[in-house]
């Protein structure tokens, strides 16, 4: 018996073989193959699955697909509301943490802030005046975000 | 589409879903394990269904899913245990046996060896191993998917090597005949395209497109 028509398409005995449950793993294998992407094919076959060829499953399927279904949709609403609560808590984190006056109190601490040395055309970063002005940089923003150290420093 | 649209879609069409299943995956448990993940994907992908061809559209689903376990399991038994180990399905085609194989074989010898393969194999393996096109070429000619085409030629190429292998055992002389003639450049791909030596048989390329 041929699976396949010359013309690559499966014959009419192939197709009785497949309903009939008479072909070989390899033979299955090349059948669903080409009724993945022939429609010819998969309309020929879809016309012999009709009254007593059909099979009755085992079990119902409408409710342990709807079980699957409706866990699919409450992992999709659940992932979005974690992904929510979690920025929600990083924020309020951020926020109470300090940021807050920082945010708030930009415009004064602005007047603040010590000359910061900008990067001169030209300047490459590693040692000399660049790596110089970074630290004078970060002994601003320290100076800024904690403002007791000086004081604790006197009193130490 | 509403879930109360999509379980009468499931009444309606179970039975054929699961009978595609169940006649390609002949398991039960693993046939309704088919069916449910066919209506899983064509839940996912209802807007998608064409209005009317519900029936073709479940049809085609539940193939594709017999389909991809069928594959799967079949490369599970081809695949010799310690392979991963020593690399040979990441090794470069050159060192594939298969390739290797059909590399020292006479051209005259694949070429019979082509062309007596049966359908589904004799197209992809006509164009690819013996007209030199690319499989993406290939898989635009005879309408197939390049996945399913390149599949079809690693299952060819495998049973050409063990139709090989059975006739030196039967006939061990032959080993010495094929030795002398020219192998077969598989590498050397549109070199003979290039050169207007590519032949015009009369071997139909099933669907061609459009």
């Amino acid at each position: 018996m041929e699976l396949f028509r010359t013309d690559g398409c499966l014959s009419d005995e192939g197709l009785q073989a497949l309903t009939e449950h008479k072909l070989d793993e390899l033979g299955r294998l090349e059948a669903s193959e080409h009724l993945s992407y022939c429609d010819r094919c998969l309309d020929r076959y879809t016309a012999l699955l009709t009254g007593s060829r059909l099979e009755t499953p085992p079990q119902d399927l409408r409710r342990p697909v709807m079980n699957r279904v409706w866990g699919q949709v409450m992992q999709n609403v659940y992932g979005r509301a974690m992904v929510a609560g979690i920025a929600a808590v990083l924020a309020l984190t951020i926020w109470g943490g300090g940021m807050r006056d920082v945010i708030l109190h930009r415009d004064s601490a602005q007047g603040h802030l010590p000359h910061t040395p900008l990067l001169e055309a030209g300047e490459s970063y590693g040692h000399g005046p660049v790596s110089k002005a970074y630290d004078q940089l970060f002994e601003a923003w320290e100076e800024l975000m904690l403002p007791d150290r000086q004081t604790n420093d006197l009193r130490n | 589409m509403t879930a109360f649209e999509f379980t009468a879609l499931v009444q309606r069409y179970q039975g054929l879903v699961y009978t595609i299943c169940h006649q390609l995956v002949p398991d039960p448990e693993e046939a309704q394990d088919l069916a449910q993940e066919t209506f899983l994907a064509a839940w996912r992908a209802a807007d998608r269904c064409p209005a009317g061809y519900e029936r073709q559209w479940l049809a085609r689903i539940a193939a594709n899913k017999a389909r991809d376990h069928l594959r799967s399991a079949w490369a599970r038994r081809m695949t010799t245990p310690g392979d991963e180990i020593l690399g040979l399905n990441s090794a470069p085609p050159e060192h594939d046996p298969e390739e290797q194989t059909l590399c020292n074989l006479g051209e005259q010898r694949l070429r019979e060896m082509v062309l007596a393969l049966r359908e589904p194999y004799l197209t992809p393996c006509r164009l690819c191993l013996l007209e030199q096109y690319a499989p993406a070429e290939a898989a635009a000619l005879c309408g197939r998917p390049e996945k399913t085409l390149r599949s079809q030629l690693t299952r060819a190429k495998r049973m050409l090597r063990a139709q090989l292998e059975q006739e030196e055992r039967v006939h061990p002389s032959k080993q010495n005949t094929t030795e002398q003639r020219p192998p077969a450049d598989l590498s050397a791909a549109r070199r003979r395209k290039e050169r207007g030596l590519v032949s015009n048989g009369t071997v139909s390329y099933g669907r061609m497109p459009k």
